[in-house]
């Protein structure tokens, strides 16, 4: 971010995806990384968020419980409004998604932090947690029936023939995009301001112009990583309601 | 190219704040008068539905045609790659080398094709909805409507 670049004339936007860890020179399966300890980072702020925010259970709120309150609020009616009465079983799983992808992404708004979410690896792993958790509760709900989902009702039988890989690619197609649309997001955003950084760095006579570009395109960054944690939250409750109403 | 987003926010932002505002309005002077019982109660529940919708579902897809445009983008590409991805696969599995790469890759564009048209049909039916309150919830009740059916 921001405070990197200013010193060095060096300008790198990728360094700071890169993957260091701690305790030893390359990156194995169990490493210790700046990816690892961001993600503990991120699980601690959010668990003291709630413990802290939950502890007094004041019936006037306090900031902090309000502001967990309002989290939990928004995601159970998002859950409750896409998914359905059925789709509230699956709340806590939703809403810790959204509690991690959100943090993930405000604490990578950080100066000098890692932003877990800005790599594929995470994302993609998020979503095909989604992905299968998703497809197994259609198929303990609806058994073999779960495969009409594939086959739009009253389609001709030859016709099956074409429109069944159609839909099973695009049932395969909606893990991939909903993990590069987060990942991706958050990647060039962050790749972007860093090199609006360095402008600054190098060019001292741009900083008229390119300060208060820097300033809007940062909070436009804060919006972005509140809208795409909401994204994929959303999209995994609409997912859910598929599994659960068979959609066609 | 990101510029006008936020913008488009506050706009969102000062609409919603104006509905209050009017739904405020027309709750407080019907307030004290008793004769219009259902009168009231029709402007209290119009103004209680005003106030419904939260910062979220309507105002993060009203902002969002930028991200409308690259998640389209993003179906399409995909669909193809993963469905050309599939027929090299099986082509490779089979030895039929050219042959159902072409035919996976065409319905990989289909199934890309159907999801850019799923999804533009959603964020239609959202800004239809977001002339009214509450855009985004109404559509995923909509949505609930057409799977239960």
């Amino acid at each position: 971010m921001a405070s990197d670049s200013e010193g060095g004339i060096k300008i790198d936007p990728m360094a700071q995806f890169d993957i260091k860890p701690f305790f030893s020179d390359e990156v194995g399966a169990l490493s210790f990384t700046n990816s690892t300890l961001w993600m503990a980072i991120v699980v601690l702020g959010a668990a003291a968020l709630f413990f802290i925010g939950s502890q007094r259970r004041a019936l006037v709120p306090t900031r902090l419980q309000s502001v967990a309150e309002l989290m939990y609020e928004f995601i159970y009616k998002m859950v409750r409004d896409t998914a359905g009465e059925e789709g509230l079983k699956y709340f806590p799983y939703i809403f810790t998604l959204f509690i991690f992808i959100l943090f993930s992404n405000l604490f990578g708004m950080i100066p000098m932090s890692f932003t877990v979410t800005s790599h594929l690896a995470v994302t993609a792993l998020l979503a095909l947690i989604v992905f299968v958790t998703v497809t197994v509760i259609g198929f303990m709900k609806h058994g073999s029936h779960f495969f009409s989902f594939f086959a739009p009702s009253g389609t001709p039988a030859p016709l099956l023939l074409l429109l069944v890989p159609i839909e099973v690619i695009s049932y395969f197609v909606r893990p991939v995009t909903h993990s590069i649309r987060l990942g991706a997001n958050m990647m060039a955003g962050h790749a972007t301001m860093k090199v609006f950084a360095g402008f600054l760095a190098s060019a001292a006579v741009l900083t008229p112009v390119v300060l208060p570009v820097m300033v809007a395109f940062t909070a436009f960054e804060v919006l972005v990583a509140v809208v795409q944690a909401y994204i994929f939250t959303i999209l995994t409750c609409i997912y859910l309601n598929d599994a659960l109403h068979l959609h066609h | 190219m990101a510029g006008d987003r936020p913008e488009d926010a506050d706009q969102a932002n000062a609409q919603r704040d104006d509905a209050r505002g009017k739904s405020r309005d027309a709750a407080a002077p019907s307030g004290g008068e008793k004769s219009q019982d259902a009168d009231l109660s029709a402007r209290i529940e119009a103004a209680r539905r005003a106030l419904e919708p939260e910062a979220g579902p309507s105002a993060a897809e009203k902002y969002n045609s930028l991200t409308l445009a690259w998640r389209m983008t993003l179906e399409l590409v995909v669909g193809s790659a993963m469905g050309f991805g599939i027929g090299w696969g099986l082509d490779s599995l089979f030895g039929t080398k050219p042959f159902l790469m072409l035919v996976f890759g065409l319905l990989g564009f289909a199934a890309g094709i159907k999801l850019v048209y799923e999804t533009a049909q959603a964020s239609s039916r959202n800004s239809a909805m977001s002339g009214r309150a509450g855009g985004g919830v109404q559509s995923a009740k909509d949505d609930e409507g057409a799977g239960g059916a």
